[in-house]
């Protein structure tokens, strides 16, 4: 019985959408009614996540287990953070500094640790591959974009040149324009089979 | 001839009642068996003793045997003319044989030729049938031979054991009954023949023991002892393992039995040359010949059943033994030989890759005049903004992490200084939280910047299809600015500029917000060097009206506006992008000659 149910709210739900896209002016109150309590139950998943992690690492420290001082720090900071935006509000000065401190920094580590990463793994290609033709082309146009990027080349002046650089920076349109159709027959396909029944991401 | 003993009538010694080759002068002693009043048939089968014979037979008889014969003739033509070179009297069938051809009709003599050239129309199956018919059998005659010969080895055999047997005494084995299996047994009696030391038993056993025993016995033990000593010259010390056992029936080798370290020296080869004396007495080959033979002999004996059952459960007990004692041990695996690596050209590496650090770091803050000119996507760019005029109102669309948030402040810059320098009212949205402080910190480059404040957009990709239906009813009461969004159901700007660092960041604006934008209206956007591509295919379908990508292009579009443009950022960029391309060629460059690997081998980064 749950299981008709959710079916039948998915799939009206989704043909309601459809149907608010197409006939817009007379549907709009219908669509942003559901896309409003979409966010409110988005919101409040968010909210039950972010409860599952702090239960998580309470019990971490109530246990003792291994690495709990990282647990301390993390509701330590979570704890901060929030009473700081509900006391003195995001706009405030002091409260965008604490948060600007420490996110700015995480991410643009995690930034130059992926550059890294890339590298070294384009590094290693040729240890693994060796000389193919896949990892030569790779290497060829990973070498050509890199060095376009830094834009020596166009600092030259050549007319001749900048055309070339204008020439080989719309090659990958292509592969651009071939993923965005993958990825709309992709959505197609599945916004389909999720409206007939068959795909059922919401579960059982 | 008496019941016990049997005259040997070649050297006149005694030998057993049921041996049939004297024990002293190895000659048969088949004259023994002879029945008085019969010929040698053996030395009478050839000749004309046959002919004779047949001629002296009584005409019943021989009509008999011709009869017998002329049945024969038709199918075995070959087989006659073969005995016929043979014997007289196949002779004799072959002649009558062609006096029979020549009575064949004409007929018969060609049917006779085309069967020898033609199969026969019988089927398969009976073809097998008369295969397994024409086995050839063995005679009677010679199967009573043949039981005769085992009867007779059978018999010497037991006359040898039971002439042994009260003389040598079995060794007593504690513990061995009944249910102890066959092939335990055996091994025990190796074990125990083995460890009981033979000069013991001599002296119990020299008096009791018949001269032709002991002669019997010598002969043994000399052939023995030049099986076990082997080469006289073997010199180097054996050493075998000490689970290795011998089995029954296997050959001795070298001399060494268990896990004794024997050498064999100079006494033994003294031993060795006064045992072939005794070879060479008995008759035995001695010498090369000798040792020809006894290696022909360990080549061309037959294994018995038994050995090879006890080879292959020694072998298992082995392997058990082994797995007994790894149980639980970790596994050694063989070292891989690590190729050798060329240390100077890995220090070569080291320093290039350091240079290319360094050399950024250190060469200073260089300006670099960036020339040339926009691409049209940014020229676009530059039109639509260029278009807006002092009262138009732009709606700014923070859309990237804090991570990229210094690249996209630098590009965003000159679109800042532009905007400005146009006077258009601006106003910001975040669809982050981090973009609240994110503004701020754009916000705070210019100076004469009028804030009309930051407004954040919850809900990502649906509170976006819902601020294109409702704009007030989507965005938060408190942070709307009226004079911004008075339209209900139409976004109330001039222009959207979003300012995205993902792809998917900016697709959403463009498919979820892009078609509820009126067309007199632009949709610009301001991305990172790496997403450009991505967004180029909705500039070619008008989707987007203009795009601002990488630090090149915005030091063009301050060159466009009048002013130069060198910032720190973008050394330490190209600092960045440079190591990235030596790496690359660096990789490239070493992995000459190297063959791809298997899927198997492949690391996992």
């Amino acid at each position: 019985m749950k299981k008709i149910v959710s079916i039948v709210i998915a799939i009206s739900t989704g043909i309601l959408v459809i149907a608010a896209l197409i006939f817009r002016p007379q549907f709009n109150p219908l669509l942003s009614l559901i896309l409003r309590w979409g966010i409110t139950i988005g919101s409040m998943a968010a909210l039950v996540g972010i409860a599952v992690l702090i239960k998580t690492h309470l019990q971490r420290i109530a246990v003792g287990k291994r690495g709990f001082f990282f647990s301390l720090i993390v509701l330590f900071g979570f704890s901060v953070s929030f009473l700081g935006g509900m006391l003195l509000g995001v706009a405030n000065p002091a409260y965008q500094l604490w948060i600007s401190s420490i996110q700015l920094p995480l991410e643009i580590s995690f930034l130059g640790l992926l550059t890294l990463i890339l590298t070294t793994t384009g590094f290693r290609l040729y240890r693994l591959k060796g000389w193919t033709p896949l990892s030569i082309s790779f290497g060829i146009s990973a070498v050509v974009f890199l060095i376009i990027a830094m834009g020596y080349l166009q600092g030259l002046g050549n007319p001749t040149l900048d055309r070339v650089i204008e020439f080989i920076q719309r090659l990958p349109i292509a592969g651009g324009r071939g993923i965005l159709i993958g990825m709309a027959l992709g959505a197609l396909v599945v916004g389909i089979r999720v409206l007939i029944g068959v795909e059922r991401p919401y579960g059982e | 001839m008496s019941d016990d003993v049997l005259i040997c009538p070649h050297c006149g010694e005694e030998n057993l009642a049921s041996a049939t080759r004297c024990l002293h002068c190895g000659l048969p002693l088949e004259e023994a068996f002879a029945i008085d009043g019969l010929k040698d048939i053996s030395s009478s089968l050839t000749g004309d003793f046959v002919k004779a014979e047949e001629e002296s037979l009584p005409d019943l008889f021989r009509d008999l045997h011709e009869e017998a014969d002329l049945q024969k003739k038709a199918a075995k033509i070959e087989a006659l003319s073969s005995i016929e070179s043979t014997t007289n009297k196949a002779e004799e069938d072959a002649s009558e044989e062609l006096e029979a051809e020549d009575t064949i009709p004409e007929w018969l003599k060609k049917i006779r030729q085309r069967a020898q050239v033609e199969d026969d129309s019988s089927g398969d199956l009976i073809k097998k049938v008369n295969a397994r018919d024409e086995i050839p059998q063995p005679s009677e005659q010679s199967q009573v031979d043949n039981e005769f010969e085992d009867w007779l080895r059978q018999i010497r055999l037991n006359a040898r054991r039971d002439s042994i047997q009260p003389l040598v005494e079995e060794p007593t084995i504690p513990g061995l009954d009944e249910e102890t299996p066959s092939w335990l047994q055996k091994l025990r009696e190796i074990k125990e023949t083995e460890n009981e030391p033979e000069p013991e038993l001599k002296p119990q056993t020299e008096e009791t023991l018949p001269e032709w025993v002991e002669e019997e016995q010598e002969h043994l033990a000399s052939s023995d002892s030049s099986l076990s000593k082997g080469h006289p010259e073997h010199t180097q010390p054996l050493q075998l393992a000490p689970e290795v056992t011998q089995m029954p029936g296997e050959s001795i080798g070298l001399g060494e039995t268990g896990a004794e370290k024997i050498e064999i020296g100079k006494d033994q080869t003294k031993e060795g040359e006064a045992l072939e004396k005794i070879i060479g007495q008995v008759g035995f080959p001695t010498g090369t010949e000798g040792k020809a033979f006894l290696e022909a002999f360990e080549q061309e004996r037959p294994e018995t059943a038994d050995l090879l059952l006890l080879r292959s459960q020694r072998d298992r007990a082995k392997d058990l033994k082994d797995m007994v004692e790894n149980e639980g041990k970790a596994g050694v695996l063989p070292k891989q030989q690590k190729a050798p690596r060329n240390k100077f050209f890995q220090l070569v590496l080291y320093l290039l890759v350091l240079s290319v650090i360094a050399l950024p770091l250190f060469s200073g803050a260089i300006d670099t005049k960036i020339n040339g000119t926009m691409q049209p996507v940014s020229l676009a760019f530059f039109d639509s903004v260029s278009q807006l005029t002092a009262q138009e109102s732009v709606l700014i669309v923070i859309d990237y992490q804090p991570g990229s948030s210094a690249e996209m402040a630098a590009i965003f810059q000159p679109v800042l200084d532009h905007l400005t320098r146009q006077a258009v009212k601006k106003s910001f949205i975040t669809t982050y939280p981090e973009g609240v402080w994110l503004t701020s910190q754009l916000i705070g480059q210019e100076e004469s910047l009028t804030e009309t404040g930051t407004t954040y957009l919850p809900g990502a990709k649906i509170g976006l299809m819902n601020l294109s239906l409702d704009t007030s009813a989507a965005l938060s009461p408190g942070l709307v600015s009226s004079d911004l969004f008075g339209s209900q159901y139409d976004l109330d700007y001039d222009s959207i500029i979003l300012l995205t660092d993902s792809f998917n960041g900016g697709k959403n604006w463009l498919e979820l917000v892009g078609p509820f934008i009126s067309a007199d209206k632009s949709l610009l956007m301001v991305a990172s060097t790496q997403e450009a591509a991505m967004f180029l295919p909705y500039f070619d379908s008008a989707q987007l009206d203009g795009l601002l990508a990488g630090l090149n292009e915005s030091a063009l579009y301050n060159n466009a506006l009048g002013k130069s443009s060198s910032i720190s950022i973008n050394r330490s960029y190209q600092a960045g992008l440079l190591i990235m391309a030596a790496c690359f060629v660096i990789g490239i460059i070493t992995s000459i000659g190297v063959k791809e690997r298997p899927e198997s081998q492949e690391d996992v980064p």
